[in-house]
């Protein structure tokens, strides 16, 4: 799975047709080679007073460093391209560091049947859902989570996987990853699911101050 | 530099999916996809998703996603792409069926008669979708004036001596994708750089704010 960053540009000034995004990735404190990797992306113009650009890139889980070694953190390196008044010039480059925490939830009564981190970073303009898993948990079974979505019998599925989860011992520890700028926001949420037995189906997303709806109360991480 | 396998080396472009809510009460929609050669089922162990959310302020039930999709799959400009919905909310969760399409790139000329442009983009976008892809056109005898190649460097480059090099007339040539069957609108972005008379300067044929529209 992926996760999603929106980048914004806001016009400063009159006269700007349109701007492009570059940006490549580097492992940990490297800076970027631009003959190796280079992305360049047209922005989504949103119009408004100041005129508002963005464009939603996808985000890779890591890179592999040059003696080919995942490296699970990296660096974000990126330009804006601007064209105004007939000429173009550029940004100066920015590099965020980019890290990763691994979540947990803790199912101490073995309830839930399905789990996800829902989340999205610095807005909920680019939210991601990152299947959760216990550890202990085949990974070779037809009822991983990351599976569930191209399973088309869900009820078979969630019968499968409420019996496989009743064989684990409680607690039950759902866990999964995200990646974010370090120190920009992350919102979370739990989407928790309770789909077995048929009559007892109930899902949610959970924030700090209980149930409620996608988007709805979360919490406000900082990585 | 090496990326992990969910990170497309070399340029992509944005490919919108709309889904319109059957029924009240659904909370989440997310496409599922993956690529793949010509002729070769998915492989759904190696899935993207992208969640679709409203556009704009827009109500519900309208929902869009976004996907990122190569340009080049095994070199090769046509590839299948495979996606479904998975729904949740309303008492339930469900996949859609999977809709298979095929991704093609369609070329688009721009003649420059007078000579004038140095450098010719492509700007275009897939069906209604507002996101926008840029790709560079090369002129017809000076094929590093711009490439749409697997190196994805999608920039700019001062080659004005070497275009008035190339003998008239001057025709530009860029590749636009999309999806096998469906429109793709494009314009021109004509630039002239580097000219040491100081005319610089650059302009959108866009075909009176229109656009062209084609079929790939």
């Amino acid at each position: 799975m992926t996760w999603y960053l929106r980048r914004e540009w806001v016009d400063q000034e009159d006269g700007i047709e349109n701007v492009m995004l570059h940006y490549t990735w580097s492992p940990p404190g490297g800076w970027p080679d631009w003959e190796r990797n280079h992305n360049a992306r047209m922005l989504v113009d949103a119009g408004g007073s100041p005129r508002r650009r963005w464009k939603v890139i996808r985000m890779p889980r890591g890179v592999y460093d040059e003696q080919g070694g995942l490296s699970l953190e990296y660096r974000l390196h990126f330009f804006f391209e601007v064209w105004q008044d007939g000429r173009n010039w550029h940004t100066d480059l920015e590099s965020q560091d980019i890290v990763y925490r691994d979540m947990e939830y803790v199912d101490n009564e073995g309830w839930v049947t399905h789990l996800c981190a829902y989340w999205s970073v610095y807005d909920w303009q680019a939210p991601v859902y990152s299947p959760m898993e216990d550890p202990r948990f085949p990974s070779d079974s037809e009822f991983t989570s990351e599976r569930y979505y191209a399973y088309q019998d869900k009820g078979r599925f969630s019968w499968g996987k409420s019996q496989m989860l009743g064989q684990l011992p409680l607690p039950h520890y759902w866990r999964s990853r995200i990646w974010a700028p370090r120190g920009a926001p992350v919102l979370q949420q739990f989407h928790i699911g309770h789909l077995y037995p048929p009559e007892e189906t109930f899902e949610t997303w959970l924030g700090p101050d209980g149930p409620s709806g996608p988007g709805g109360n979360h919490w406000v991480l900082h990585l | 530099m090496r990326m992990v396998d969910d990170v497309i080396e070399g340029p992509t472009f944005s490919l919108s999916k709309d889904w319109v809510d059957p029924s009240p009460g659904i909370d989440l929609v997310e496409v599922h996809y993956v690529w793949g050669p010509l002729g070769e089922p998915p492989d759904w162990e190696r899935d993207q998703t992208a969640v679709a959310t409203p556009p704009g302020a827009g109500p519900l039930p309208r929902r869009v996603a976004t996907l990122e999709l190569p340009r080049f799959v095994d070199g090769a400009t046509d590839y299948l792409l495979h996606h479904f919905f998975f729904v949740a909310g309303g008492g339930g969760q469900t996949s859609t069926p999977v809709i298979t399409e095929q991704v093609a790139a369609r070329e688009v000329r721009y003649d420059d008669p007078e000579s004038r442009y140095t450098n010719v983009g492509v700007a275009w976008t897939v069906g209604e979708s507002r996101d926008p892809n840029y790709s560079l056109a090369a002129l017809d005898g000076l094929p590093f004036s711009g490439h749409d190649d697997r190196a994805g460097a999608e920039t700019f480059t001062p080659i004005f001596e070497f275009v008035q090099a190339v003998a008239p007339p001057h025709v530009f040539r860029g590749r636009v994708w999309g999806v096998r069957g469906q429109p793709v609108t494009h314009v021109f972005h004509l630039v002239r750089l580097g000219s040491p008379a100081g005319d610089d300067g650059e302009r959108w044929d866009d075909n009176g704010g229109k656009g062209w529209r084609l079929t790939i």
